[in-house]
């Protein structure tokens, strides 16, 4: 069975893309060896904090905890993208591992199918 | 050998950090403006999305116009294709 | 109970926030599930799961919590089709007044 990387590359709440990805990322976990890289906007996904309440959506940035229980043990974030928006790890919800420009081209060569949401 | 496709200017800012040495670049719809400037990257540009634009004598000389033919073809031949959007 | 929460056209709570262990035993009747302790161990374990990820676990999920919790005897989909009748996940969700699970016809 083909592993699938997804790529998360948007900001959570705008649009529905981050929520989509989750639930196809869970979905995935089920058939196949699933990893997560969140490069550029998609790394705010993480950021924990976040609060729907007031908007009136379900604050799925939660359900990235729930991940090392579907088997996603491959989650990694852009290093360089991580630093451009003045972040670091300590911001984000999950432990996350941060890679560089060459070891995010090695992630996606190592995975059979890549997924962008 | 990986190929990616953009189909916008700004999805370069997502995945210009992910495209390595030997994988190919393929620029469609408004991706193709992309095509204007010099990339370090190898970059391929729909020729249809090109000439609806005007954009055939502005092209970077790198930029290599291909019909889909092509594409399918360089497709082919790749490990994966990411779409970048 | 003074009045039957709002429900969706299959019985799901269309507030989350209405749910009490006596709506639970209402809901579960509606259903044909008399709640025993066993039932309860589940629906505070999903009910937990949910507030802690807002995610209602998947099947696979589910039975490994509920090995982890309560041991190798409940860990597995019997038990809670024993417990929950013929769609034990769509059953559980309802009476935890959960949001109905995905792929839950």
């Amino acid at each position: 069975m083909s592993s699938i990387l997804f790529v998360f590359s948007r900001p959570p709440h705008g649009s529905i893309n981050a929520q989509e990805g989750l639930d196809a990322l869970l979905m995935g976990s089920a058939f196949t060896t699933c990893s997560v890289l969140f490069v550029g906007d998609g790394l705010m996904q993480l950021v924990s904090g976040q609060s729907t309440d007031d908007l009136g959506t379900k604050n799925f940035s939660l359900s990235f905890g729930a991940l090392k229980d579907y088997g996603v043990t491959g989650i990694a974030c852009s290093e360089p993208d991580l630093v451009a928006r003045g972040l670091n790890k300590d911001d984000f919800l999950i432990e996350v591992e941060t890679l560089n420009a060459a070891g995010m081209q090695a992630f996606i060569r190592n995975h059979d199918k890549v997924l962008n949401f | 050998m990986i190929v990616h496709t953009i189909n916008k200017v700004s999805a370069l800012g997502l995945c210009d950090n992910l495209v390595a040495e030997d994988d190919k670049i393929i620029l469609l719809e408004d991706g193709v403006y992309l095509g204007l400037q010099s990339l370090p990257f190898s970059v391929f540009a729909i020729r249809c999305d090109v000439d609806a634009r005007g954009l055939r004598g502005l092209l970077a000389a790198q930029t290599e116009v291909i019909d889909y033919d092509d594409f399918v073809h360089l497709c082919t031949e790749a490990d994966k294709v990411c779409s970048w959007f | 109970m003074t009045s039957n929460p709002e429900t969706d056209k299959e019985g799901f709570l269309r507030n989350t926030d209405d749910w009490n262990p006596a709506i639970a035993e209402h809901l579960a009747e509606l259903d044909g599930v008399t709640l025993s302790e066993d039932h309860w161990e589940v629906i505070h374990l999903v009910r937990d799961y949910y507030e802690n990820y807002r995610l209602f676990p998947a099947n696979r999920v589910l039975v490994t919590k509920i090995r982890e919790a309560f041991g190798e005897s409940k860990g597995n989909s019997i038990h809670l089709m024993k417990l929950f009748t013929g769609k034990p996940l769509k059953h559980i969700a309802k009476i935890a007044g959960l949001p109905k699970p995905p792929n839950c016809d």
